[in-house]
């Protein structure tokens, strides 16, 4: 299937703010393989996951800028191609993890040889908890107050996720709207640590989402767009490795 | 296309197999990497399981451990592990690049060289020695050492002190040492030549077809690159029978780049590498590394193409072969030695999984280590994804580095969309640099990929020679199969 043909209900673009949406039914996508997708376009698109009722959407916006339709379309149809590759990928390494687990630990157990006894000496056998300074293993609910989202925000809830949302000492401000289902809070906590320097950040959390409003002198936008693939990036290496280094 | 019509499959009869239509019969492959080419009447009796104990086509099936319940495990544990070998081991291939100069300019340059007058490329002696310590580390006992540039000539003192260096360590690391060069030779002497070949230094070079073609894409000021390399070539294979070497066994090794212009000139390409003595060609395509990326419109070419080109070219050195000439297409080689031989010969690029990491390192003039050459090609055009570490990092650290680790996992064609299911993965591998840089993931999408296409191409081709049954074609490529002796190249073997 080619981009051009690639159905109406299923992709939105929009030209204006350079990006593309498509929607992904969630029965035949496993999470996995869309964060794999996800994953491999983050160097080229500003890349947004939400959920939709039974479908996830997938925000992409190509960095370079691109602002027609023809290019967003061949975005989202390389984008739609990597998914299925990924979600199939996804089946058979779990139907060959046997083979893989053996094949992977024979070549790098072959490749590394033996440790030392030096390398033994240094290991770290304890299971002492780390400290936890900043506060990243706490959860959002634990320090952000939950409440109601507003019916302002209700309504606003299809718009681009990096649209200006509110206002803010009379001026606008763009808000993230991280789906809790979708999103690791703490890779978020992660992404706002790094991107303190750049940007001022008000946090909380509604019944569905971990809610960012982002205020920045300069490049608003984009660093909105990179924090969004930073806090997406470190989600999906959470949810490989189980949590956020 | 025609289908072959089964009527109820067999769910009991076969072991698991894949299969391809190939040549106008029907090929099935097994996980050990045994073959058989079937006619579609065979194939449907195969599929429905209905050929009679002690028929001719079961023996055959049974023979091959295709028929469940007549396998025999031990021979089948027995090609795996043949198979596999390397996976006991770390790289055996470790690329130095003494320098990123050269003397040279190439439309397609993969390594991004750098001009004459930029020295601080070079490597120190201190990174050399450094360079070699980490070498030596390696869990193989097999080690091959590849200069490589820019163009090491250019830096010869530092080959010197490496090779010398490496000698004097590795008496007492006991590996078994071997050194190899690649060099475009315009900077040879008598008195480098001398020294490689006191040292046992195995030299290879490129050359890129006929004189016009070569001098067009590899240009050298004021001289002809092609004249420089072909005089070398000649000098050089007369001293190794000067010294007693066997020139069907010993003989400096070339290389083709395979670009736009090459495709109409299959045949002189051919001519040209018979005409100076080579017994083996290998039709490298061109890759997205380096200048080449940046020259790709002028040198690249659809893949159809280039398997045209591969056929002709193949074609033709099969004729020739029957006249009694020996010269071998690599890629052929490489893929009969599986197909045929059984066995893996290694070679890192068409590998399960790829030797990324874990079968060599490239070592940067600056003492930074790279999984592979093509992750270092890519280092050098601003994407550092493949840099594991310098010669500073502990051995062990570096071979289970993650990125090491992704590579080993992402080349493992049980875990690829369409490698899982087809009929060539016992003889195949990928690339996931490639990958990487032509399609932004380490996994690649194979349908997608040329270089896919390559080596489907290239098996298809082979299968439909052997299925053809002409035995003096068969006889010819399974002679390519036969490893050359090159006991001479290796430190610890003195003649």
């Amino acid at each position: 299937m080619t981009a051009a043909t690639l159905p109406q209900d299923l992709v939105e673009t929009d030209v204006a703010d350079g990006t593309v949406r498509l929607r992904v039914d969630a029965q035949l996508y496993p999470l996995e393989a869309v964060y794999a997708a996800a994953y491999v376009f983050i160097d080229r698109c500003y890349v947004f996951l939400d959920r939709e009722g039974e479908r996830l959407r997938v925000s992409l916006s190509p960095k370079d800028g691109a602002l027609d339709e023809a290019a967003l379309r061949d975005v989202v149809g390389e984008f739609t191609n990597e998914l299925l590759s990924c979600a199939w990928r996804n089946q058979i390494a779990r139907d060959n993890r046997a083979t893989l687990e053996a094949v992977t630990a024979q070549a790098l157990a072959g490749a590394r040889g033996a440790p030392t006894l030096a390398e033994l000496e240094a290991f770290d056998f304890s299971e002492e908890t780390f400290d936890d300074p900043l506060g990243i293993a706490m959860s959002w609910e634990e320090k952000y107050k939950k409440r109601e989202r507003s019916e302002a925000e209700r309504s606003d809830q299809r718009r681009p996720p990096w649209a200006g949302a509110g206002e803010r000492g009379g001026r606008a401000v763009i808000e993230l709207r991280f789906h809790r289902g979708l999103y690791d809070g703490n890779a978020i906590d992660a992404a706002l640590k790094v991107f303190a320097e750049h940007a001022r950040f008000e946090q909380r959390v509604d019944d569905e989402h971990f809610v960012v409003a982002v205020s920045a002198d300069e490049d608003e936008r984009v660093v909105a767009r990179e924090l969004a693939n930073y806090a997406l990036g470190l989600t999906i290496r959470s949810a490989k490795t189980g949590g956020v280094a | 296309m025609k289908l072959v019509q089964i009527g109820r499959p067999s769910a009991t009869f076969a072991l698991p197999f894949k299969h391809r239509a190939v040549g106008g019969k029907v090929l099935i492959t097994n996980t050990e990497g045994n073959f058989l080419l079937l006619t579609d009447d065979e194939f449907k009796a195969f599929a429905e399981g209905t050929p009679a104990k002690g028929s001719e086509l079961y023996t055959r099936l049974a023979e091959r451990n295709f028929v469940r319940g007549a396998e025999n495990q031990e021979q089948m544990v027995a090609r795996l592990r043949a198979r596999k070998g390397f996976l006991s081991y770390g790289p055996n291939l470790h690329i130095v690049v003494v320098t990123l100069r050269c003397n040279e300019t190439c439309v397609y340059c993969h390594a991004s060289r750098a001009n004459m007058d930029a020295v601080h490329t070079d490597m120190t002696k201190e990174t050399a020695e450094r360079t070699v310590d980490k070498i030596l580390e390696t869990t193989n006992p097999n080690v091959t050492l590849e200069f490589q540039g820019g163009e090491p000539l250019v830096a010869f003192p530092i080959v010197q002190h490496i090779l010398e260096y490496a000698l004097e360590k590795n008496k007492k690391v006991g590996k078994q040492l071997e050194f190899t060069m690649v060099s475009n030779l315009s900077l040879m002497d008598e008195d480098k030549l001398r020294y490689l070949v006191e040292n046992k230094v195995q030299i290879c070079t490129s050359i890129d077809g006929p004189a016009h073609l070569h001098d067009k894409q590899r240009k050298l000021p004021k001289l002809s690159a092609h004249q420089a390399a072909t005089h070398w070539i000649r000098r050089i294979n007369e001293e190794y029978a000067r010294i007693g070497l066997d020139p069907n066994l010993y003989h400096v090794e070339a290389l083709l780049t395979t670009t736009r212009e090459t495709l109409p000139l299959w045949k002189d390409v051919v001519d040209t590498y018979v005409g100076l003595g080579c017994k083996a060609l290998f039709l490298r395509p061109v890759d997205p590394f380096g200048f080449a990326d940046r020259s790709g419109p002028k040198v690249e070419y659809p893949r159809r193409e280039y398997l045209e080109f591969y056929r002709s070219a193949v074609d033709y050195m099969l004729e020739l072969n029957k006249q009694g000439v020996q010269i071998l297409e690599r890629f052929a080689a490489i893929f009969l030695t599986k197909i045929l031989g059984g066995e893996d010969p290694n070679f890192l690029d068409i590998r399960n999984p790829c030797g990324a990491g874990i079968g060599q390192v490239a070592y940067n003039y600056d003492g930074s280590l790279f999984t592979c050459d093509e992750g270092r090609m890519l280092h050098e055009m601003g994407d550092s994804t493949f840099l594991i570490g310098d010669v500073d990092t502990s051995y062990r650290d570096l071979m289970g580095h993650e990125t090491v680790r992704a590579l080993a996992l992402a080349s493992n064609l049980e875990a690829q969309p369409d490698c899982v299911n087809c009929t060539y993965q016992p003889y195949c591998g990928v690339c996931p640099v490639h990958n990487h840089k032509t399609q932004g993931t380490l996994f690649g999408r194979m349908r997608e990929s040329t270089l896919c296409a390559v080596h489907k191409g290239i098996q298809d081709y082979l299968f439909e020679k052997i299925g053809a049954g002409d035995p003096e074609i068969v006889s010819i490529l399974q002679k390519w199969t036969t490893v050359r002796d090159r006991t001479h190249f290796l430190q610890s073997c003195a003649l």
